[in-house]
């Protein structure tokens, strides 16, 4: 193979290789599912507002999605693993807090909260050995555990008992459950006015973990003993308790019948009969 | 006599000679890889297998095939001669891709035998209890059945020759007391049977994302490997169901799992797939249906090797 021919050959593979990536480079940016996001603030000149979303998701925390899909209405959040299966439950479901717009040069975000409460996958991102905290208005931080929370109130137990806030009034917030997520505000009219998103693209959805530093570490036992621990455990107590109860039903069976009998005095027509026999054989 | 015995010899030279070029003339002489050889140089589609031709063109294969049938190097290539850089960038570069994708496969086949060989270690030791019990169940059963009620018949047996009855009652009660207990005992024998359940946090098996439930990094497939099982087998079927569902569908037929359509045939799927926490239900029919599941799927994975195989043998006889 000549000089040329060798350079052509080199060049036209380049050619290819820089056309396939050019390619995929496109095809990423085309999301497999079409996201659409809307933002209404709660009044006119309020910061804080209503986000309703239908956005593809591919990993929340240590879960990875194949085909998954937020849904938020009325600030209400849902993740299914399976965006086609209509009669999907819900891994995770909960509510998203303090939704603002936010401004950052020329590029406009919807950030916010999204605690998960409930569903499937919630254990997954439980940690026991990690305590909640919630700051509010106030500038009181509460720690405990989030037990509840919903579009307007949140629930917290902590040492003093269950404590009701607004979610309204939460201005920051740590938990293994809640996630700071930002949604790109492509176009936005009048600030009163809903505001209706275009397609926003999947890598500028970001689902990213509350910072757990300096979150006190709760001295909680792991719920579930490992897998060892349970094969290997041997329930003295118990296996004694049977075989005690297993042996008095037994001993019972025995003891019971046989005092009855010595108890009960033989019948006459035995004792006529017996006596007889002995007074005849001694005369 | 001499010359006849030439021209003898000269004719049975030249006949032999028609009959070996027949023979060398026949394809069906043609060694295996000089079959393939010849198929390759006119279409690759008819060397390479439907499902080796898909993945090769899912790897991005085919261009470099179609490059190699191009230059038509087979014979230098057979006889050792010295091959073209362009040839060899493209061998080199198949070679590689081929490779890749090998230990792509073995990466999550390492993963399913590493998830087989724990549930398998954890069903044993389930097994092992459950004998235990059954075995201290029967025990029991001897005791109660021969012992108890033996010795409540024979308290009925009348000890003289004049009937006394202060034993009979008594005799019954002991029989029918050994009777119950044995009853009690084999009921106990059959919740018994099914062995003990343990309780388990959610882990995500590699049967999770075939679910297409939540699943971490461990049990994460490779693209190409997620490709392969999401792609409609091309031979045969017309149902358009891809390696994926038709797995789940041989696993919903031998009744594996329940239908997903049912909220238990869900539950059960995430329960297999490790994706919720069991509270004292992993017991051993789960596992077995577990193990019994990721098996299929290794074998699933491990088809590609065929394919891989086929593009090889195609790549050498270009």
């Amino acid at each position: 193979m000549n000089l040329n021919s060798r350079k052509r050959f080199v060049s036209s593979n380049k050619a290819s290789k820089i056309l396939l990536l050019v390619a995929q480079l496109l095809w990423a940016t085309c999301p497999s599912i079409a996201a659409s996001t809307s933002f209404a603030p709660y009044s006119t000149g309020s910061e804080f507002g209503i986000v309703d979303a239908d956005i593809g998701l591919k990993i929340i925390g240590p879960l990875h999605l194949s085909e998954g899909k937020v849904s938020i209405k009325n600030n209400e959040i849902s993740v299914l693993s399976d965006s086609a299966d209509p009669s999907a439950e819900a891994e995770l479901g909960g509510a998203v807090l303090a939704c603002r717009r936010v401004v950052e040069g020329r590029s406009k975000y919807v950030r916010g909260y999204a605690v998960f409460t409930r569903g499937y996958s919630v254990t997954a991102l439980e940690n026991s050995a990690m305590q909640d905290s919630v700051t509010a208005v106030d500038g009181i931080t509460r720690v405990g555990r989030i037990v509840d929370v919903s579009v307007n109130l949140l629930r917290i137990k902590t040492a003093q008992g269950i404590q009701i806030l607004q979610t309204s009034k939460i201005t920051e917030l740590k938990s293994p459950c809640a996630f700071v997520f930002s949604l790109p505000l492509v176009a936005s009219s009048a600030a009163a006015s809903p505001t209706v998103l275009a397609d926003s693209e999947p890598e500028q959805i970001t689902f990213t973990p509350t910072p757990l530093d300096g979150l006190s570490l709760a001295s909680a036992k792991p719920s579930t003993k490992t897998l060892q621990a349970q094969l290997t455990e041997r329930h003295i107590a118990k296996r004694a308790i049977k075989i005690g109860l297993f042996t008095a039903a037994v001993g019972a069976c025995f003891a019971i019948p046989v005092a009855i009998g010595v108890i009960t005095p033989r019948p006459k027509g035995l004792s006529s009969a017996s006596s007889s026999s002995s007074g005849s054989s001694g005369n | 006599m001499q010359k006849l015995g030439y021209v003898f010899v000269a004719t049975i030279a030249i006949l032999s000679s028609f009959s070996s070029n027949a023979a060398i003339a026949d394809p069906r002489d043609l060694s295996e890889t000089e079959a393939r050889a010849a198929k390759a140089q006119v279409s690759l589609k008819d060397c390479l297998t439907l499902e080796a031709y898909q993945l090769a063109d899912e790897l991005g294969l085919l261009t470099h095939l179609s490059k190699l049938q191009g230059l038509g190097e087979h014979d230098k290539h057979k006889r050792g001669v010295p091959l073209t850089p362009e040839s060899s960038t493209l061998r080199l570069e198949l070679t590689e891709l081929v490779l890749q994708t090998m230990l792509q496969c073995q990466e999550t086949i390492a993963e399913i035998e590493s998830e087989v060989s724990t549930n398998t270690e954890v069903k044993a030791a389930l097994e092992n209890k459950r004998d235990g019990a059954v075995k201290t169940n029967a025990i029991a059963n001897i005791i109660a059945n021969g012992l108890v009620s033996g010795a409540g018949t024979m308290l009925q047996m009348p000890f003289e020759t004049t009937v006394d009855s202060r034993y009979e009652l008594p005799g019954e009660a002991v029989e029918a007391a050994g009777n119950l207990m044995s009853g009690s005992l084999g009921g106990l024998a059959i919740k018994q049977n099914n062995g003990e359940g343990l309780s388990v946090g959610i882990k995500p098996t590699m049967l999770a994302k075939i679910f297409k439930r939540p699943n971490d990094a461990d049990t994460e497939y490779p693209d190409v490997i997620w490709r392969y099982l999401n792609a409609v087998p091309p031979s045969g079927r017309k149902d358009g169901l891809t390696r994926r569902q038709l797995l789940i569908q041989r696993w919903e037929d031998l009744g594996r799992i329940p239908s997903q359509s049912t909220p238990k045939g869900r539950l059960y799927m995430r329960a297999l797939a490790g994706t919720v926490p069991l509270k004292k239900k992993m017991n051993i029919a789960l596992l077995t249906d577990r193990i019994a599941m990721l098996l299929d799927l290794r074998a699933e994975v491990n088809q590609i090797y065929k394919e891989l195989l086929n593009i090889m043998l195609v790549m050498r006889a270009l």
